[in-house]
């Protein structure tokens, strides 16, 4: 591979392109399988490396550094809360591992929470989503968003400018969860949004994601990746992906809790 | 202006520390690092400008002290750092033995890169800083922060795909 090539690469995976740049490089890779493999590698470089530090984030911060500031240490995690946070960043951290050996050639398995990107799926990207927006989760157990559930109509606005379409959030608290945001992300080079829907009162969290897509329409289709159950369709241009680590039965009453409100979406 | 600084400086602790971790590959000297940090920062107030970023100006501040305490360190004294791997404790939880060794994997392969790319890439990759304004915290030219963070990714993805050694095989570190 040419040096430039490299560069241009790295800027597109550390988001530091322009749009036409961003246009030029998925051209690119989707001409090229492996170049596709090689930003699959670098993405998974900065998870990995992300997955590693982050739990420093999650510890007190010690009384000696927040003493001369004025502050007070706040109450420990819950260790609950913190174990769990741990064991899904060691998770990715294999994970990815697993992509660097499966780029590498050689014989790491991949038995874990996170598909490999590498291996390039749709859906593996949005269940990758999903579980490091369940990682990042913070300390108050707010999932991080770009924006966030109290104001609906903002919300609303906000992604409906972004996907360039009329958004409307479907309500599912007769399914008993509330909204609590919505994250802008990519899937296939596209803008996408996957919004988050928490159980009131416990710890389920499911995703709706909203895709452009230029794959034909299909009817509901349930898989699994990453250790996520998932519901699909795709319809006009849209494909819509209900997602989450929940009970069969929560997650087809989530997805028929949709249809009803399919026309809206 | 004290109080809102020093609130938004406490508010950007955990990430400090994270890049301190980073640097440093202890818990100890991470906060050691922080701490020597935020006291200059304290001392330097009127340096910074408010409404531009505190972020950036604090990693500047945690690299600078940094880069001063490297140069002094002994060789020697390193080594013996990072033998009683202090990393290791400070991540210590319930989970498996593989994912422990993986975690600690690639803390031991930041820890290996040459300093000057294993900050680009913790700032980059980790703490999601612009080129800019990495090479603004960093006082090098933006070439310099693509060519050091390609050079720094190629050897973290070499080390990564060593053979990963299980149970209490002594690691050999190398010093560079």
């Amino acid at each position: 591979m040419q040096r430039m090539d490299e560069a241009l690469l790295m800027a597109y995976v550390d988001g530091e392109l322009d749009p036409a740049g961003v246009v030029e490089v998925e051209h690119a890779i989707a001409a090229d399988p492996a170049l596709e493999r090689r930003v699959g590698l670098l993405r998974d470089a900065n998870a990995v490396l992300r997955a590693a530090f982050n739990p420093t984030l999650n510890e007190p911060v010690p009384e000696r550094l927040l003493a001369p500031l004025g502050a007070q240490a706040r109450k420990p995690w819950r260790p609950g809360a913190l174990r769990r946070y741990t064991a899904m960043a060691a998770m990715l951290a294999i994970a990815v591992l697993g992509g660097v050996g499966f780029y590498a050639n050689t014989n790491y398995e991949l038995p874990y929470n996170i598909v490999a990107t590498s291996q390039g799926n749709w859906l593996n990207s949005i269940a990758n989503y999903h579980q490091v927006y369940l990682l990042t989760a913070s300390r108050d157990e707010r999932l991080l968003v770009d924006v966030g559930g109290e104001d609906l109509g903002y919300l609303e606005d906000w992604f409906s400018k972004r996907l360039k379409r009329h958004v409307s959030l479907p309500n599912l608290e007769p399914q008993g969860f509330q909204i609590q945001g919505g994250r802008l992300m990519f899937v296939e080079g596209q803008q996408a949004a996957q919004f988050f829907y928490r159980a009131a009162g416990g710890d389920d969290v499911v995703s709706l994601t909203i895709a452009q897509t230029k794959r034909r329409d299909t009817e509901w289709t349930a898989t699994k990746r990453a250790g996520l159950r998932i519901i699909y369709w795709r319809k006009n241009g849209y494909a819509y992906v209900i997602t989450g680590a929940v009970d069969k039965q929560v997650l087809h009453g989530v997805a028929a809790g949709l249809t009803d409100e399919q026309e809206k979406i | 202006m004290d109080a809102l600084f020093r609130s938004q400086l406490v508010a950007l602790l955990p990430r400090l520390r994270r890049f301190a971790r980073g640097l440093t590959g202890s818990a100890d000297r991470a906060d050691d690092l922080v701490q020597a940090a935020c006291e200059r920062a304290l001392a330097r107030m009127e340096q910074w400008t408010p409404g531009t970023r505190l972020d950036s100006w604090m990693f500047r501040i945690v690299r600078t002290i940094w880069i001063d305490e490297l140069r002094a360190l002994a060789v020697r004294q390193r080594a013996q750092d990072r033998q009683e791997n202090e990393i290791e404790r400070a991540f210590d939880g319930e989970r498996s033995m593989e994912a422990h060794m993986t975690m600690q994997a690639v803390r031991e392969a930041v820890a290996e890169l040459q300093p000057d790319q294993r900050e680009i890439l913790l700032l980059v990759a980790v703490e999601g800083v612009s080129y800019k304004e990495a090479a603004e915290i960093l006082e090098i030219p933006i070439g310099t922060v693509m060519s050091r963070l390609a050079r720094g990714r190629a050897t973290l993805l070499k080390l990564l795909e060593r053979p990963r050694t299980s149970g209490d095989d002594k690691k050999i570190v190398r010093l560079t």
